[in-house]
């Protein structure tokens, strides 16, 4: 498959129309450089840590946070 | 307290519960559950009688919060409390600071639209109308992330017909119109997400 054929048409975008506002921002935000290297980094973070301490977690709040966000699930 | 405070990038916003920051003033409400049997001025939920309301539910340590969202929007309300949303509750709303109270209005005005869900009886509708709410600027961003060329994305988005016509015309216009397109986009990912909410 070639690049081009894997990117959806943009027919594939138009259910954002009837999306609310929020949801154009995690749009925006999901392709952010900053955000995905912050996601990169927090995913490291989980796997090499052995145990999730409140500090821990008091710092990915506050890495999220820079972003808007209280997390995501 | 959960041990995700990220999302992978990778999910679309159709598919992702966002549960927002305290700062988001026009989405997260701060709510106590109210227990007097003087609740005149209270606001009353019950999520089973809420039909065209979605819901997400999240234990935030000693807190709950909740999500409710439907065609108006979400509004995220933060209890002080760990309540029990399987029954009735009422509950008060605190308004935490002064900078932000017009959109902590807008945030309650939503709360009020998505608890009545007589809205749509009241003419009320959402449609989004800022700059940034636009598909193609999105798939802009998408295409020439790929590294394909801008005329191949116009080609995409205006068709062969106009792109063989005009691309290589004396004329810049579908030129100058693809690449704002493409400038937009990379505006609007790097724009600070609290921008989009000012």
């Amino acid at each position: 498959m070639t690049l081009v054929a894997e990117i959806q048409f943009l027919a594939g975008y138009e259910y954002l129309r009837n999306m609310p506002k929020e949801a154009w921002v995690w749009e925006y935000l999901r392709r952010n450089k900053a955000y995905n290297k912050a996601y990169r980094k927090h995913c490291r973070l989980l796997k090499t840590a052995k145990t999730s301490s409140e500090l821990y977690s008091q710092k990915e709040m506050e890495a999220a946070a820079k972003f808007g966000l209280l997390f995501f699930r | 307290m959960g041990c995700c405070f990220f999302v992978d990038p990778k999910l679309v916003s159709e598919s992702v519960v966002i549960y927002w920051a305290d700062s988001i003033k026009s989405l997260v409400i701060n709510c106590t559950t109210y227990t007097s049997k003087n609740s005149a001025e209270c606001y009353s939920l019950n999520l089973a009688t809420l039909k065209y309301t979605q819901y997400s539910v999240l234990k935030f340590g000693r807190k709950k919060i909740l999500n409710l969202s439907n065609e108006l929007g979400t509004v995220q309300l933060n209890f002080d409390k760990d309540v029990d949303l399987n029954k009735p509750l009422k509950f008060t709303i605190s308004i935490s600071s002064s900078t932000n109270i017009l959109k902590q209005v807008e945030a309650i005005k939503k709360l009020e639209c998505i608890l009545d869900e007589n809205y749509k009886m009241k003419g009320m509708s959402f449609v989004v109308t800022e700059k940034f709410a636009k598909p193609e600027i999105l798939y802009a961003k998408d295409f020439i992330s790929y590294g394909i060329t801008q005329e191949d994305l116009a080609r995409k988005l205006y068709g062969d017909k106009v792109v063989d016509r005009r691309w290589r015309g004396i004329s810049d216009s579908l030129r100058a119109q693809t690449r704002r397109l493409i400038a937009q986009a990379e505006m609007f990912v790097n724009t600070n997400v609290f921008d989009f909410f000012d």
